[in-house]
């Protein structure tokens, strides 16, 4: 138990949470707390939004008894967020961290390591809980204006609610790394697993939505919910199962009723632990040991291959090709900045699948983007796509921080710094062009979209990655985050991502409004767009080019 | 050649890692950096790079100012870095390439240089492999060859012995002999007095930032009037502080 601890204690040391660099320069560390409030500040509406809706969902449901039916959503979207996060976290902390390498020689059982790495996996996901399930129970509480066991309960739930999620997540990842594990090629291999593991959350996702939609028709559904006593809740399953005792409890807090169920849900929880660990002492070490094992064939190159590499290129094209070689090549980067442009078209075919019914009403986009004040609004709407897209590939805004303490490989190049940062803007806008032209086929195999439409989507588009990218990398020029154990932190546990996206989504949506708003037709969206973000990225452009290579030429590990 | 006058670098203000260091590194001579573990080389080496920015004083190579015009004299050296586990996921060529493209090598000649350098250092079945599969001595290799493709005139090695077989370690201790010999000017950071003792011209001797000692091995003999090995002179130097 103890090992357990300092185990524990000292892999957090070591992660360095916030985005905070190592101590070096003073006023660093306050701009880090400032970004850190004005992210805080950010996700304030949404919180405060989210607890409204609750208090106004309780006021209405309250009357037919079925007030749990709050709760039971927000514990089963919160734990199938938390189970989809929970993938990433787990592959990036239990396998791609470099400290593994340090703790295989140490004489530790699996399910020590394990439990050490599950805890710290748990306390990122209360970050995410924070956001979203805190909101829930806290309104749920006041709405109800239950008593202080309520919140005594909710404490207790929500510390415990991520568990039995992060162990599906952790079996899953691990059952795929200890077979990938066997492939020689095991950057590749690992890349394979972590698209399998993302199309199994997926899937899973779909199914869920598929059975608890279809389990019971509408008259069933009515008949149930008529009968109040929160009966609803009673028919949640699924493989969140044990929500329903959560619920439960928290209905129930007064009575011993209450106290009976949140015991159960706790043991369940812990139930789940126990064997997870007794698993994972068996399984963990086949999927981990030779991590960092890499095939090599050593075959000599012939002298025509050894022309082809050396064709002499630009330093600019050098620089991104090498930038996007990295990108594709290390599994973390691939996972979290290339795949997600690739799949984003499933994302949007999704909700048909789940609904076949949905795609009647697609054909009424078709008749909607033949009319102008229509196609105005399809082109505003997808070029904000295009923006936040860009963004949330985290590209521009993680390219300082991805260097890491090899940061200094910057410095010595005979390549100006200004030739570096927009080597690392297009890296990112070529992936964020990868995204938005996915997204329009997946939208063309729908629905038939003007060829001249689809055109100036493309073009106009342009202005918006561009400014995502740059607006981006001067986010991270400002806050680099060099100093991280696994790549996974420098692309997703990094505030200037988020950042990133914030600035995008708020312009973006600012503009789409603005043009349906006041009634815009197409040619006016053209060129408001084109005149917004011309300049944007003009002068982005240009504090980049001064004030950008002055950050750059600060940045010291 | 390379000048440093009265540079100065501090950490947090507090502890300084360079102090007042004045030293000039001649062409045509190997000068070799020596000190005991955190005396401020690599932190020197790194501001000669460009790699850190120096609180105060001037760093010239080949008379062009770091701080002034630093395309112009990165151009100049090359630098091997005393860690070379970078561009992992780079295949080797690939990297040699890059850092080609970097410095502006000509196709045809970088061509001749790849393979020139792969067979002196036995490479040439490694290239097609990610750097990620190399050994710590391999990367040491790859990362020496990809400074040495732009053959620059000034070499700034920071250990670059460490981790090389006895034949690589050779081949290198010759290159820098040459190179030398050739008017150019090589400078190196080792831990190894018994190469230092048998490679350097000069040695330049530090101790928390700041330089003791500087000269050829014959003053260093006369200066301490001892016919002791140079690791003697190097204990007793660096204890005394």
């Amino acid at each position: 138990m103890s090992r357990y601890l300092i185990l524990t204690v000292i892999m957090l040391k070591n992660s360095n949470m916030l985005n905070l660099r190592s101590g070096k320069f003073g006023n660093n560390s306050i701009k880090g707390v400032l970004i850190s409030l004005l992210i805080f500040a950010a996700f304030l509406p949404m919180m405060l939004g989210i607890g409204n809706i609750v208090m106004t969902g309780y006021a209405a449901l309250s009357e037919i008894q079925q007030e749990g039916l709050i709760l039971g959503m927000g514990f089963s979207i919160s734990s199938l967020t938390i189970f989809f996060f929970g993938i990433f976290y787990v592959m990036s902390i239990f396998y791609f961290s470099k400290d593994i390498e340090s703790l295989l020689p140490l004489p530790l059982k699996p399910s020590e390591i394990l439990a050490a790495k599950f805890t710290v996996v748990l306390l990122y996901e209360y970050l995410t809980e924070a956001v979203f399930l805190a909101p829930i129970l806290i309104g749920f509480g006041i709405a109800s204006k239950t008593g202080l066991l309520y919140y005594l309960y909710s404490t207790l739930l929500f510390l415990v609610l991520p568990v039995l999620p992060l162990v599906y997540a952790s079996v899953i990842s691990m059952l795929i790394m200890g077979f990938t594990n066997l492939a020689k090629n095991k950057d590749r291999f690992r890349i394979v697993g972590g698209i399998i593991a993302m199309f199994l959350a997926i899937g899973l996702n779909v199914v869920i939505t598929r059975l608890t939609g279809s389990s019971m028709n509408a008259l069933e559904l009515q008949k149930l919910l008529e009968q109040g006593n929160n009966s609803y809740v009673g028919i949640m399953s699924g493989i969140f199962f044990s929500n329903r005792f959560a619920v439960m409890a928290l209905l129930n807090s007064e009575t011993l009723k209450g106290f009976v169920n949140l015991t159960l849900f706790i043991f369940i929880c812990a139930l789940f632990v126990m064997l997870f660990l007794s698993f994972g002492e068996g399984i963990y070490y086949k999927g981990v040991v030779g991590m960092s094992e890499t095939s090599a064939k050593r075959r000599k190159l012939s002298v025509a291959e050894l022309g082809r590499y050396g064709m002499q290129k630009s330093a600019l094209k050098a620089y991104t090709i090498k930038e996007l070689k990295l990108l594709f090549r290390t599994p973390v980067y691939f996972m979290n900045c290339v795949l997600m442009n690739f799949i984003l078209p499933v994302f949007i075919i999704l909700p048909f699948l789940v609904q076949p019914e949905e795609m009647k009403e697609l054909q009424g986009l078709t008749v909607f983007l033949k009319d102008g004040r229509g196609s105005a609004i399809a082109l505003a709407v997808t070029f904000g796509i295009s923006v936040f897209v860009t963004s949330t590939n985290g590209i521009a805004a993680s390219a300082i921080s991805r260097e890491g303490t090899n940061i200094f490989v910057c410095k010595y190049l005979p390549v100006s710094y200004k030739t570096q940062i927009m080597a690392k803007v297009l890296s990112s806008m070529s992936m964020g062009m990868v995204g938005t032209l996915s997204m329009l086929m997946a939208a063309a195999i729908f629905i038939s979209v003007p060829a001249y439409l689809m055109l100036i989507t493309v073009f106009i588009s342009i202005f918006g990655i561009a400014f995502s990218a740059l607006a981006g990398i001067l986010i991270d020029l400002n806050f680099p985050k060099l100093i991280w154990d696994n790549e996974q932190k420098a692309v997703k546990q990094n505030f200037n991502v988020v950042l990133n996206m914030l600035v995008s989504a708020a312009v973006a949506g600012i503009l789409i409004f603005t043009i349906i708003a006041l009634h815009f037709t197409l040619w006016m969206t053209l060129l408001t767009l084109v005149l917004v973000f011309g300049i944007l990225d003009l002068l982005l452009y240009s504090i980049l080019s001064r004030v950008g290579v002055r950050l750059f030429e600060r940045i010291e590990v | 050649m390379i000048e440093l006058i009265k540079v100065n670098k501090s950490y947090s203000g507090i502890v300084k890692a360079v102090d007042d260091l004045t030293l000039t590194i001649p062409e045509g001579q190997i000068t070799g950096f020596l000190g005991p573990n955190g005396a401020g080389k690599t932190t020197t080496i790194k501001i000669i790079a460009g790699v850190l920015n120096a609180d105060s004083g001037s760093i010239t190579i080949n008379g062009t100012d770091i701080r002034e015009n630093p395309l112009e004299a990165k151009i100049q050296f090359g630098y091997v870095p005393d860690n070379p586990d970078m561009f992992l996921r780079l295949k080797g060529m690939e990297y040699l390439n890059f850092m080609a493209d970097m410095y502006n090598v000509e196709s045809s000649l970088r061509k001749d240089r790849i393979q020139e350098l792969s067979e002196s250092f036995e490479m040439e079945a490694a290239l097609n492999d990610q750097i990620q599969s190399y050994s710590h001595g391999m990367r040491q290799k790859i990362v020496i060859m990809g400074v040495l493709i732009h053959d620059p005139s000034v070499w700034i090695l920071d250990e670059p012995m460490t981790g090389l077989d006895p034949k690589s370690s050779y081949t290198l201790k010759e290159m820098m002999k040459g190179h030398a010999a050739a008017g150019k000017t090589v400078f190196f950071s080792t831990h190894v007095l018994e190469v230092a003792e048998k490679l350097c011209d000069k040695v330049a001797i530090i101790n928390k930032g700041k330089l003791l000692f500087y000269g050829t091995m014959d003053e260093i003999r006369e200066h301490f009037r001892s016919n002791g090995s140079l690791e003697k002179i190097f204990l007793e130097l660096t204890e005394n502080e």
